[in-house]
């Protein structure tokens, strides 16, 4: 079959013999044009099942999969019973995987779009067309405006490759959501007072924890298979479990004890809690004297949050305050304050994410069995490269997620004093947020650089997956910043709102028809894990890494992209680390065998390696570096919106088989949910007529509403509504999720914790009626 | 290559991109074709509408890619026949087979898959233009016991999605060529 468009006639004719040789000519027929069909080798594709190991792109987790394929297709999704993200266990995301790469709707071709921005008019082009389209327009706006002219936001396939082309391009402004939009307040905080992440594949040693005190963290719902797993067996082996949550999800029935605390008020039963713990003296005193510093700052500082205080804000019972503290005391080191996953909530998350560190501190968790245990990391070079000139240092290179080593200068200066590029969304940017992730960035905030064009011109976008709508909030904003660019190209898998805005869409292989770069993760064995192709890409689309090399080559950046291949890399890695590409296809993962000494170091009589952003190597629990800059009255709680008589809490979360905004255009996964509802509670339902599968209208102060259908029950506060996140979504090429429930994210609130700039999106209050 | 063999051809080449090279291609075929067959009327009707523009680029990515203002014109057997609309499931496996029974395999790069519409139509092309009996009963077996079935859908989800007239005549073509009165 051609990829010609020629008229050739002294070519062979659009079909072939495939024995003998014998070319069929079709006398008269001009077409090779028409051709699409030729004659093959052999049938090398008709094989018996096949098998490939990969991980998983269905959501965040990423869990270790065993891919079956026959006759040149994938069939059959397993878990890898050696990863330890789920030790083989796929949950439904994982298994409707297959449905990712069949779906109809899929992204197939490079588009052009010949309409207006959004208009969702397009044209097939060639890759050749496409890609030097890109590279053109990109050079084009960086002659006119400078490297840092270019945004890169990735989210939802293993972006790397996009972030080293937008690195290699120049520019610093690099982000990911996980940051400003999820689960930034809880990475910060154990950072700055433990030195520590604690988040993506959090190190909790779930299985022997005795007490969980879970702050919304629905980990049945919002669930990963390891952590869920893990969590589980802590249950089976005989854990407590006290949750808190405005709604009665499913987690909270498999509590042992539930509060429906009021929302967004869990700071000020956090502060109750320590205030208790320190004033009791239940803290792990051998562990504080050892590896804490300011301690009696800290006491000091807690002794007007008691919990008589606390009671009224947030509804829980001052005696249950005691109780659960003494409870969890009694447990300790292996008991665990659990953190919301997503945590841009409050108008002070930070706060709370700091209070949650300092609890679980206090108890003597870290590097103890049924407590936080010390990960072990595989170490995996990555290749050599020419220098990055203007982007931010990355994690290897700081010992950790943040990066606090930011030169003060005034913002209205976008290079520092050693003339590297300030980030536009000033993540890590002394005067803006300087304890922002730059290694992530502040997705809020480079919208709004887009939007509005400051603190410099950012005039070409490039995303790789993501939806900037439905996973943000303030629509206005990122419609303004995805038609105010320059020049916009789009990479995805799959089709949504934000691409449907782009000038170039590249179709992206899914993430079962491509190798992609090593998984490298740490937990108490580590790892190396391959993602192994189960099948050719279909339709005209390309794997990830070949998008950008073919990129990189034709903006002569190609010195970022040394190898030919992906798997060329892969295998330079490896080897580099002692083993190969060959030798890990054989099973998929490489580990380090689980240590309890290295994992549980206080467990067998070694010690703990603390060091903090501020070079404490000890606990901070008020952290030097928060003071310095005037940033530690985050630790004081802050009072949180309440209703009026009229209004609701307008909360968000998660269900177990979709993620994000990315699965409910997915058939299958469509199959168990194809719509969100309207949780209230009935007495509200009551009071404004609405009955079960009643259309309501949903209105915030802002002006902002939609429509959505009711379910009546009394798993949710009176004075809060629930929606399941992801859907509501409009763009008419999903036509399995297209007009399908409402968009939380058109209704949250888009104000931003003052302290790291993530969004604070539970503030918003809206008023329910019925349609 | 036998004059059906060319109506299938034809039908193939209607709902393939409408590039350039290929409208000209294709405009060449539709003479060939009224040469002998003078009376067919939907080849009259389509030859003026054989002309390229951006406009029909635009329509072929919005009917057949990934637009579906009002509805999805899946050009792929599997969408029709499978219950969950699944690509590549065994509808387009059983295609692929008859395919490589024939020596016949989709080549690579070409971004389609056995059962897209522009495959199936040029492989029964290929059948039609074959002088033996194999051929005759892949056809027949093609025909009847797959294209009959998502073929009429196809059709009448293309009528319902408004297309320009290149497309309603290419309809009206398809149905007149694929699905006896």
């Amino acid at each position: 079959m051609s990829t010609h468009d020629h008229f050739d006639p002294s070519r062979r004719a659009f079909l072939g013999a495939a024995t003998g040789g014998t070319a069929l000519t079709i006398a008269g027929l001009p077409s090779q044009a028409l051709a699409r069909i030729n004659a093959p080798h052999d049938h090398e594709e008709l094989k018996k099942t096949t098998e490939v190991f990969g991980f998983c792109d269905m959501c965040y987790w990423r869990c270790g999969l065993k891919i079956r394929s026959r006759d040149g297709r994938a069939v059959k999704i397993d878990g890898n019973t050696e990863h330890p993200n789920n030790w083989g266990v796929v949950c439904a995301k994982g298994n409707s995987g297959l449905m990712v790469a069949y779906a109809p709707n899929r992204l197939k071709y490079p588009m052009k779009r010949v309409g207006k921005r959004g208009e969702n008019k397009w044209k097939q082009i060639s890759w050749d067309e496409a890609l030097d389209t890109v590279a053109t327009e990109l050079n084009k706006a960086k002659e006119k405006y400078g490297p840092q002219t270019l945004a890169l936001i990735g989210h939802g396939s293993w972006e790397k490759p996009y972030h080293r082309l937008a690195h290699a391009f120049g520019t610093p402004n690099t982000t990911s959501p996980v940051f400003g939009l999820c689960c930034g307040p809880r990475g910060v905080s154990n950072m700055i007072i433990m030195g520590r992440n604690l988040t993506g594949n959090e190190t909790i040693d779930l299985e022997n924890c005795k007490y969980f005190l879970m702050m919304g963290r629905n980990i049945t719902e919002s669930l990963h298979n390891g952590e869920t797993l893990g969590w589980v067996n802590g249950v089976a082996n005989g854990a407590k479990v006290v949750y808190f949550d405005p709604r009665y999800s499913i987690t909270a029935a498999k509590a042992d004890e539930y509060y429906a605390i009021r929302p967004l008020t869990d700071h000020a039963f956090l502060l109750a809690m320590i205030n208790v713990v320190i004033n009791e003296e239940l803290y792990d005193k051998q562990f504080i004297a050892e590896y804490v510093v300011g301690f009696d700052e800290l006491k000091e500082r807690v002794q007007k949050y008691t919990p008589e205080w606390a009671e009224p804000i947030t509804e829980v019972p001052a005696q249950d305050i005691r109780r659960l503290a003494k409870e969890m005391a009694a447990k300790a080191p292996s008991v665990f304050v659990y953190a919301p996953r997503r945590m841009t909530r409050t108008s002070n998350d930070f706060g709370t994410g700091m209070a949650i560190t300092i609890l679980n501190t206090l108890f003597g968790v870290w590097g103890r069995k049924g407590g936080v245990f010390t990960p072990q990391n595989y170490k995996v070079p990555e290749i050599d490269l020419p220098k990055f000139e203007h982007a931010t240092a990355n994690r290897i290179d700081v010992g950790g997620d943040f990066n606090y080593e930011q030169p003060e200068i005034p913002i209205a200066h976008i290079q520092d004093k050693d003339g590297k590029y300030q980030r536009a969304d000033g993540a890590g940017v002394m005067g803006r947020w300087p304890i922002a992730n730059p290694q992530y960035g502040l997705t809020n905030e480079m919208w709004k650089a887009m939007a509005e064009q400051r603190p410099y011109p950012v005039k070409a976008l490039m995303t790789a997956g993501g939806n900037g709508f439905l996973n943000s909030t303030n629509y206005d904003i990122i419609r303004k910043a995805l038609e105010t660019v320059d020049f916009y190209v789009a990479t995805d898998v799959i089709p949504n709102e934000m691409n449907m805005y782009a000038d170039i869409l590249l179709p992206e292989a899914s993430y079962l028809e491509r190798y992609d770069d090593l998984q490298v993760g740490g937990g108490r064995e580590g790892y190396v894990a391959v993602r192994m192709p189960a099948m050719k890409p279909l339709h005209g689309t390309r794997d990830a890494w070949t998008i950008c090399k073919q990129l990189a080559d034709r903006m002569d950046l190609g010195a970022y992209f040394p190898h030919d291949s992906i798997k060329e890399l892969i295998d330079d890695r490896l080897k580099k680390a002692g083993s190969s590409l060959a030798e890990i296809e054989k099973v998929g993962i490489l580990k380090i065998p689980a240590d309890p000494k290295k994992n549980f170091p206080l467990d067998h009589g070694g010690k703990l390696k603390i060091k903090t952003p501020s070079g404490s190597s000890k606990a901070e629990m008020i952290p030097g570096m928060l003071k310095m800059m005037g940033y530690d009255k985050a630790l004081d709680y802050v009072e949180q919106v309440r209703p009026n008589e009229d209004e609701f809490h307008m909360t968000f979360g998660r269900i177990g088989f979709h993620t994000h905004a990315r699965t409910q255009d997915n058939v299958w996964t469509a199959d168990l949910m194809r719509e969100n509802v309207l949780w209230i509670h009935p007495e509200s339902a009551a009071k404004r007529g609405i009955n079960e599968g009643d259309l309501v209208k949903v209105s915030d102060r802002k002006g902002r509403s939609g429509e959505i259908k009711a379910k009546v029950t009394i798993r949710i506060r009176k004075d809060t509504i629930f929606m399941v996140h992801g859907f509501g979504h409009w763009d008419s090429r999903m036509t399995t999720a297209n007009g399908k429930g409402l968009a939380d994210s058109d209704l949250a609130s888009y104000e931003v914790d003052p302290s790291i700039g993530s969004m604070s999106m539970g503030l918003s209050l809206v008023k329910v009626e019925k349609v | 290559m036998n004059e059906q063999a060319k109506l299938y051809l034809l039908a193939s080449g209607l709902f393939n991109q409408p590039t350039h090279n290929r409208i000209k291609d294709l405009h060449c075929l539709i003479d060939e074709l009224l040469q002998t067959m003078p009376e067919w009327e939907i080849l009259k009707a389509l030859k003026p509408h054989l002309k390229y523009s951006e406009d029909l680029e635009t329509e072929y990515s919005r009917l057949f890619i990934l637009s579906f203002p009002n509805e999805a014109v899946q050009p792929f057997a599997s969408y029709w026949i499978e219950s969950d609309h699944s690509l590549m499931g065994n509808s387009t496996l059983e295609v692929k087979r008859m395919m490589l029974e024939h020596g016949i395999e989709i080549a690579e790069n070409t971004g389609l898959l056995p059962d897209h519409i522009v495959s199936e139509l040029e492989f029964i092309a290929y059948l039609v233009s074959q002088d033996d009996e194999k051929s005759q009963q892949t056809q027949q077996q093609l025909l009847e016991q797959h294209c009959s079935y998502w073929i009429p859908l196809f059709i009448t989800a293309l009528n319902k999605a408004n297309p320009i007239p290149y497309y309603q005549l290419s309809a009206n073509y398809l149905k007149q060529l694929m699905i006896p009165t």
